[in-house]
Formats: C-alpha cells, structure tokens, sequence
C-alpha cells in the first residue's frame, strides 16, 4: 500500500487498520502489509468505491 | 537506473551499508532539525495563509525525514537510537538548518526555505539514477511534495523586496545565512564521499551542485535588488567554522536538541512503541 502524503498523522493507525482487515479476512493465514512510495499516489488511484465512500463522509473527489 | 545495482539493505557489504548510512543521515537530519525550527513559526507567522503554509512545510520535512530514517531502520537501528538517544554531537545536519530565528524575522524564514528548497531540488535531482533502489524508490514522492515549497519562497522574497524596509531585511538575512547554506553541499566525512560518487549513489559530485545553486539563486536575488556574498569573479565565501557536517555544530544546537528531546523524557520513554511491525521494509 502507500500514503497519499509522507507526512501522513494516521500512518501507523492506516497500516494496523490494513493489516487487520486483512487478516480479519477468511482463509488469510498470515498478512505482510508492505508500505510503498513508488508508484506516487494519485487521485486517479480512487476507485469509485473509493469516491462513493469520500462522498458519503463528506469528502467530494474532483 | 544505473548498470550497478546495489542489492537490498540486508546483502550490503559493510562498506556499502555505511556508504549509504552516510548519505542517508546526512539527508535525514537536515530535513529532521529544519522542520523543528520552522515549527516555531506556528501561530507568528505574518497572515493566517503563512502561518499553515509553514506549518505544512514543517510536517512535509518530517515526513520526509522519516522516509529516509525508514531506510536507516532497515539497517537495525530503532527510532530511539536515530532520534532520541543520539548523541547530539553526533547528528551530520548542517547548522544553517539549526540557526535559531531572530523574533519576528520573517525575511530569514523565507529566505532559509529558498535557499534550502533550491539545493534539496538539486540533491534530490542528483539521485534520481541512485544504485541503491531503496532511495530512487522515494525520491519521485519527494520531489512531487517539494514545488510548492519553493513557489511561497518565492512568492514571499518577492513580496518583502518590493518594499525598501523589507529588501533590507532580506539583504541582512543573506549576508548571514548565505554562508552557512554553503555548508549544504560540504560531505559528511571526504572518503565516504569518495565512495557515494564510486558506487553510483550520486549522479553529481556536492561541488557541481554547489555550482549550480549559486547560478540559481545568486541571479534570482540580484533580481530583486538583493546581493548575495559572492565576489565578481564569483569566489565564495568563506564557510563558517561551525558549519555541521563534520565539523561542529553552533552553540544553538544543545539547546535545540534538547527541546526535540523533552518529551521523550519527560515521558521517562526509553524506546518508541512499536504497534505492529514496521511494513516498509525492503522489497
């Protein structure tokens, strides 16, 4: 995964977040969460699951 | 990407790793000891917009220390012993990133930013063909967080200059932070220097880069009406005893030092929690 920033406040929380919905998942035995700065993240990388999910907390994507 | 490709951080020779460790803590604490010294400006900046345009340039340098004391982590080391265990005399920064702000010297805020934004584009630009993978793989990210650093320097520079009192102060903060920005392109020791442009970690030596700072911003003070400390036949000046790097820091920086230290012991911490582990390892 990345962060969309490098000074993201919510790292750690994200990462943990990530790391345990993974591995809430059924028939996940064991979950490696890599962090990753290239490719850069971009607003093209929302997916509309995504933007429907940032719209309903309030969060308009161009 | 180079022909030379160094392997991942837990195949290194020792040579190699500490080749690297040189070129990374030299990167990391600039930026790490910077946004210390810019957070102060928070909530005394000139206008409400300079006040988050700093704050967001603070928590940009950070970030990007972090990104680079991630890869010193790989080494072994932990965020205690990078941080807050160092010894301070130990830190390879260079003091013009420690110098302490004069109450209410905008003009040197804004004119440290460009100074330092320039040569950061510059360093940053010499390591886009890095051999080590574990550097060029951040550098894109950087460099995205980077523009707008340099566009509210200039901006700023521009706005102060255009009135006489504030091109004065301008003029008082380059003659003495100037020198001190030279100190941005000196090594931290010569022979591991030597090894960052023979194992392809550079693409420029520091003194090229130098070269090519100095076009940039001596040309682009003098525009706004402001001379850098360069004689006409483009001699330098000299650089302060106590520039960092190497050599010793200023008597600013125990002072600093220890106010980035105080909560930690405060806290009586003796190691940084780790949550989970560390994800950003090597690939």
């Amino acid at each position: 995964m990345t962060l969309t920033y490098t000074g993201c406040p919510a790292r750690k929380m994200l990462l943990s977040d990530v790391q345990s919905a993974v591995s809430g998942v059924d028939g996940v035995e064991e979950c490696d969460v890599r962090l990753v700065w290239s490719p850069e993240w971009s607003i093209e990388f929302i997916t509309d699951d995504g933007a429907n999910a940032l719209e309903a907390f309030g969060v308009s994507v161009p | 990407m180079t022909a030379n490709q160094l392997p991942g951080p837990d195949e290194l020779t020792e040579r190699e790793r500490k080749t690297v460790e040189a070129l990374v803590f030299g990167l990391a604490d600039d930026e790490f000891v910077l946004a210390e010294r810019y957070t102060e400006w928070q909530v005394r900046a000139p206008t409400l917009e300079s006040d988050l345009a700093l704050s967001n340039i603070a928590q940009d340098e950070l970030g990007h220390a972090r990104l680079w004391y991630d890869l010193l982590e790989e080494f072994g080391y932990t965020e205690s012993e990078l941080l807050f265990e160092r010894d301070p005399a130990e830190f390879t920064h260079a003091a013009f990133v420690e110098l302490p702000f004069e109450e209410g010297d905008w003009a040197d805020a804004v004119l440290r930013g460009y100074l330092y934004d320039t040569a950061e584009q510059l360093r940053l630009g010499a390591l886009e063909d890095a051999s080590y993978p574990r550097i060029t793989d951040r550098i894109g990210k950087i460099t995205e967080e980077e523009s707008y650093h340099r566009e509210h320097a200039q901006n700023w520079l521009e706005r102060l200059c255009d009135d006489p009192e504030g091109r004065e102060n301008v003029q008082a903060a380059t003659d003495r932070l100037f020198p001190h920005a030279l100190a941005l392109f000196e090594p931290v020791d010569p022979d591991r220097e030597a090894a960052i442009q023979e194992l392809g970690l550079r693409s420029e030596p520091l003194a090229d880069l130098r070269e090519q700072w100095c076009a940039i911003t001596v040309p682009f003070l003098d525009s706004l009406g402001v001379r850098a400390p360069v004689s006409e036949d483009g001699t330098l000046p000299e650089l302060p005893d106590d520039h960092g790097r190497s050599s010793a820091h200023t008597g600013h920086w125990p002072a600093l030092h220890e106010e980035l230290t105080r909560t930690y012991r405060e806290l009586d911490r003796t190691d940084t929690p780790t949550i989970t582990s560390d994800p950003d390892h090597a690939q």
